[in-house]
């Protein structure tokens, strides 16, 4: 059980079905929220559900499929959860995918859009449909966008993912003026250097990237999920705008 | 209330009143020991017995503190080793704040005097609490409190804002510099927060909230409740990060 009292919330996570979304969402649980998942990978998704049910926490949890590429299978992700659970109170907007490096030349215009396809175009729909329902409700909510320490210190051969986190990086601090009057704070987390499937399949990921961490050691998920509990806790709440960074010293170097 | 933070040694200057006072008082909640370091004996008596009000009992002390002066620092310090067996943690909190003047019209013992306050005391606190922890050998957690101004400006208030900025960099400087030995550096930032410095001054708020989109001031226990999360150990890689509470003051 974790420290924060987030029972009677309803936390929305996309890409969930593993990595920082998964911990996210097995924390905000385990604190007492209800949560829906989102992703496109049906498998990892199945992992993530046995978890919850050993966890003993199936009964506030629902798993939904939904590639945040196409607005209107974001929009029945948001519907869905409030049918579920009968209202929305935050949306953490962390799909997103990571590329292979490649000298800015050589990137394909594919990859590029690509990239940007799910990054940055997948963000908006995501904070689009979760907006709409928070303003309509009327009671303020919070909204998050997992960015990344590229956004702040880019990494080269990554053009493209530097671009689409550094774009949904000032559109969290943009919402964060914007939507302040409706009583919805919008924050972003920030890891470093994170050990999750994604860096961890790639050969040499790790090792080249921890050279470049002030601590020497990378970012757990947890470390990520447990400020995000925090941040919904409501102990803090004039919070908006702000960079939940977990990332070992990375971008103060 | 948890005692996430039981066993932990923490010194905050400054913790008389305001900010520090809220995280002074969040502290013993969760379990810590706390030096209170101030440099106004009266509030800090009063403070010392609120905690003990609160279930604080031997878990609290005062040691008188002019950050200043190197040796009170010190002291302070020393206290904290000698009463509760360690350090673990070191909050250089105390700050002053200014009168808005128009630039021209500062005369250099008031911009001195703010120097030695909010960026000199910070550095002795920090650099005194530094040398236990290296010798200790276990990490810790060094925090300073800046100011959403050292981000965004504001007009008339330039040797705070300097003092301020100052202390940002010196405190992501330290991150780094002091990340082999796993001790974290991070900074409180405070958007327009709700204590007598501020809310004290004539129009001041007023003034300032037309700048803070959610057009309400912070409260204390708000930072108090960030940093109380980041000493909890559940996430031991935070380091280098602004623990920012500011109505949007800064993303504006």
């Amino acid at each position: 059980m974790g420290h924060y009292d987030l029972s009677s919330k309803t936390v929305l996570v996309t890409g969930a079905e593993v990595g920082i979304g998964r911990a996210i969402a097995l924390r905000a649980l385990a604190d007492g929220a209800n949560v829906a998942i989102a992703g496109i990978n049906p498998e990892m998704r199945d992992e993530t559900m046995a978890l919850v049910r050993d966890a003993g926490f199936a009964d506030r949890f629902v798993a939904l499929s939904a590639n945040i590429r196409d607005a209107g299978q974001v929009q029945k992700m948001v519907d869905d959860t409030v049918a579920k659970f009968g209202h929305l109170d935050a949306a953490i907007a962390n799909a997103g995918v990571m590329v292979v490096r490649r000298p800015f030349l050589e990137l394909t215009h594919e990859e590029w859009h690509n990239v940007i396809a799910v990054n940055l175009h997948g963000t908006f729909h995501t904070l689009q449909a979760a907006t709409r329902v928070l303003k309509a409700q009327g009671l303020g909510g919070d909204l998050f966008v997992t960015t990344s320490s590229n956004a702040v210190r880019p990494s080269p051969m990554a053009s493209a993912y530097v671009a689409s986190k550094g774009a949904i990086q000032q559109m969290v601090r943009a919402l964060a003026v914007e939507l302040a009057p409706d009583g919805i704070r919008v924050n972003s987390i920030i890891p470093g250097l994170t050990l999750t499937p994604g860096t961890t399949s790639r050969e040499g990921h790790i090792e080249r990237g921890k050279r470049n961490i002030p601590m020497g050691e990378v970012t757990m998920p947890e470390e990520l999920a447990a400020l995000v509990a925090f941040a919904l806790s409501g102990e803090a709440p004039h919070m908006t705008g702000t960079d939940l960074k977990i990332d070992g010293g990375r971008t103060s170097a | 209330m948890s005692d996430r933070l039981a066993g932990k040694s923490i010194v905050v200057t400054g913790g008389e009143s305001g900010i520090g006072r809220a995280i002074v008082l969040r502290c013993l909640d969760e379990g810590a020991s706390v030096v209170i370091a101030g440099i106004d004996e009266t509030q800090m008596a009063k403070t010392v017995d609120a905690c003990k009000a609160a279930g604080a009992d031997e878990r609290v002390l005062g040691v008188p503190t002019d950050v200043t002066q190197a040796a009170d620092v010190q002291t302070a310090i020393d206290t904290a080793v000698q009463q509760f067996g360690r350090l673990d943690v070191a909050i250089a909190n105390a700050g002053v704040f200014c009168e808005k003047t128009a630039f021209g019209d500062w005369n250099i013992k008031d911009w001195e005097r703010m120097i030695a306050v909010n960026l000199t005391g910070v550095f002795y606190v920090l650099h005194a609490a530094a040398k236990v922890l290296i010798e200790q050998g276990d990490g810790g957690n060094l925090m300073a409190t800046g100011s959403s101004t050292a981000i965004r400006p504001i007009s008339g208030h330039m040797p705070y804002v300097a003092s301020k900025g100052g202390v940002h960099n010196m405190l992501r400087g330290l991150a780094v510099e002091l990340a082999p030995h796993q001790i974290k550096v991070n900074t409180i930032v405070p958007g327009m927060a709700a204590t007598t410095p501020v809310t004290s001054q004539q129009g001041y708020v007023e003034a300032g909230l037309k700048s803070v989109p959610m057009n309400e001031i912070v409260e204390p226990d708000e930072l108090a409740a960030f940093v109380a999360f980041v000493l909890s150990d559940e996430a031991p890689h935070m380091t280098g990060t602004l623990l920012k509470v500011d109505a949007g003051r800064t993303s504006a």
